[in-house]
């Protein structure tokens, strides 16, 4: 069920823009950072469903309690998206190594359908040295980009990838990977065919090798017009006057002003 | 009525009262549907069923209108969670103004997950088993060392941070007594040396990969700790393995964790 989200039109075409390959160099990595309740999880969500909507092939892989590992991330991934079209990212979860008590995967999802899966175990890799271990971990990034690139190319698109709550994996292995190995390896050579955005309130420092890819977004505070643009698609019953003083009070508290214009349209709707 | 409630939340004095104020404008059910799906960290229409047994049957009814409240979102994989903001006032507001029934509920909620195949559910079991009763130095000494038991493998590493961080959250909020404080401090100093003797161990049989990342946690830990003695004994370690891997650059640095 997805709730009526504020306009972010600005944040969202710099999102838009990035997937038109124009730039010099392209940007192909987007950084979104900010503290907790601005609206960063909104606007991804916004980006993903304008991507869905407009055929462009999208996954969202969300961070939050710091509980997943690259191989979860790449279990996520195929889940989101048609099994069938990640050959090398599914040849690599089927390596014998990989322990999964739970890894059932249903082949019938649409390409750009909602992701929603139930709960399930962590996955491992058993047998294999540490060192095999990271190797291994190299080679599961470049299957995944690989793929997604192939699979931008059969759409004549980009492949959006969005990373949510970054600072939750801060300092793990998963951090790790992303960052040596996700973002290293979808630039130079990838950068026309994939865009990664991560949104968090850390995200990473760009290095010298993807900096130059790499833009920085900063969440503009909501204005009123915007509020009052919100209130009239959700039909809330609080008049103008009501929001410019509930947003005098929380201009800097966006999911508080949501909730009590929410809250009056279920009121209203009684 | 509209009127009366905007005037109550306009001078409504703290955050606390306004979410009160918010949360008794919802429907009776989804209101303490909305209460009870702040306590863990992520929920779904079976989690909230175990959490209040009287309303299992509108379970997964509210669970679909919970979702579309503005401080609910989805948890990928496991269903959705409420908000870290509007969860720290809620939990907030059940310690201060309900706390038999919190902890009435974080026992439901311990059992649930505890009775789960799946550590990142163990994890969340020991959050709850903090709070779910009195405080039981020995019980809880030792519902946390069978958790920490399983995350003693390099790929659940992650999971013994998410663990404390959890810990941390009921500490930071005041809710457990200093002994709890001192039981969390401890076990997470043990964890630490066990890293260490770990690393060690990785050390000597060459697989210096390893031996790096398990230092890392482990200075991690006693960065958190603030035992600033101990994380630079960490530190002198991790560049002798740095020598030993032949990459003295980054043993100059010292710091780096990107050597992969």
């Amino acid at each position: 069920m997805l709730r009526p989200i504020v306009d972010r039109d600005q944040e969202l075409n710099i999102l838009k823009a990035s997937l038109e390959s124009r730039g010099e160099p392209p940007a192909s990595i987007l950084l979104v950072e900010d503290v907790s309740g601005q609206g960063k999880t909104k606007l991804l969500e916004l980006y993903k469903t304008y991507c869905r909507n407009t055929q462009i092939p999208v996954a969202h892989v969300d961070l939050k309690n710091g509980s997943l590992n690259p191989l979860d991330i790449l279990h996520a991934v195929r889940k989101e998206l048609q099994p069938l079209l990640l050959p090398r990212c599914t040849a690599a979860l089927q390596s014998p190594y990989i322990v999964s008590p739970s890894l059932e995967i249903s082949d019938n999802k649409s390409l750009f359908g909602p992701a929603s899966y139930t709960m399930e175990t962590s996955i491992s890799i058993s047998g294999l040295s540490s060192e095999e271990r990271k190797q291994w971990w190299s080679n599961g990034a470049r299957a995944l980009l690989d793929d997604l690139c192939e699979l931008a190319g059969s759409q004549q698109s980009r492949f959006v990838f969005l990373f949510d709550t970054f600072q939750d994996v801060a300092k793990t292995e998963t951090e790790i990977w992303i960052i040596d190995h996700i973002l290293r390896m979808a630039t130079p050579t990838r950068v026309n065919c994939i865009v990664i955005v991560l949104a968090g309130k850390q995200v990473p420092e760009p290095t010298a090798e993807w900096a130059p890819y790499c833009k920085v977004l900063t969440l503009q505070p909501l204005k009123l017009v915007d509020w009052l643009e919100y209130a009239t698609s959700v039909k809330s019953n609080l008049t103008r006057d009501q929001i410019e003083q509930c947003y005098e009070r929380h201009w800097d508290k966006p999911l508080t002003m949501a909730q009590i214009i929410d809250t009056f349209v279920k009121r209203g709707a009684v | 009525m509209a009127d009366s409630l905007f005037e109550c939340l306009l001078a409504a004095q703290t955050s606390e009262e306004e979410m009160q104020l918010l949360l008794a404008a919802l429907p009776t059910a989804l209101c303490r549907m909305a209460w009870v799906a702040a306590i863990p960290h992520w929920f779904n229409a079976d989690v909230l069923a175990v959490l209040l047994p009287d309303l299992s049957s509108q379970a997964a009814g509210l669970y679909a209108q919970l979702q579309s409240l503005a401080f609910v979102e989805p948890y990928q994989g496991r269903g959705h969670n409420v908000h870290e903001l509007t969860r720290e006032i809620i939990l907030t507001l059940w310690w201060n103004t309900r706390r038999d029934e919190y902890r009435q509920i974080s026992g439901r909620a311990e059992t649930y997950f505890a009775a789960q195949d799946d550590d990142g559910a163990h994890v969340e079991a020991a959050y709850h088993s903090i709070v779910a009763s009195p405080f039981d130095l020995t019980g809880l000494t030792g519902r946390w060392n069978e958790t920490a038991a399983s995350l003693r493998i390099p790929e659940q590493f992650s999971l013994a941070h998410t663990l404390i961080q959890n810990a941390r959250e009921h500490i930071a909020a005041g809710r457990v007594p200093d002994g709890m404080v001192r039981l969390v401090s401890g076990w997470e100093r043990t964890f630490a040396g066990e890293l260490e003797t770990l690393a060690e161990e990785r050390r000597k049989a060459q697989d210096l990969t390893a031996a790096v990342e398990i230092l890392g946690h482990a200075r991690l830990l006693y960065a958190d700790l603030g035992d600033q003695q101990a994380e630079a004994n960490v530190l002198v370690k991790l560049n002798t393995t740095y020598q030993m891997y032949k990459r003295p650059d980054v043993a100059r640095d010292g710091q780096s964790p990107s050597i992969f």
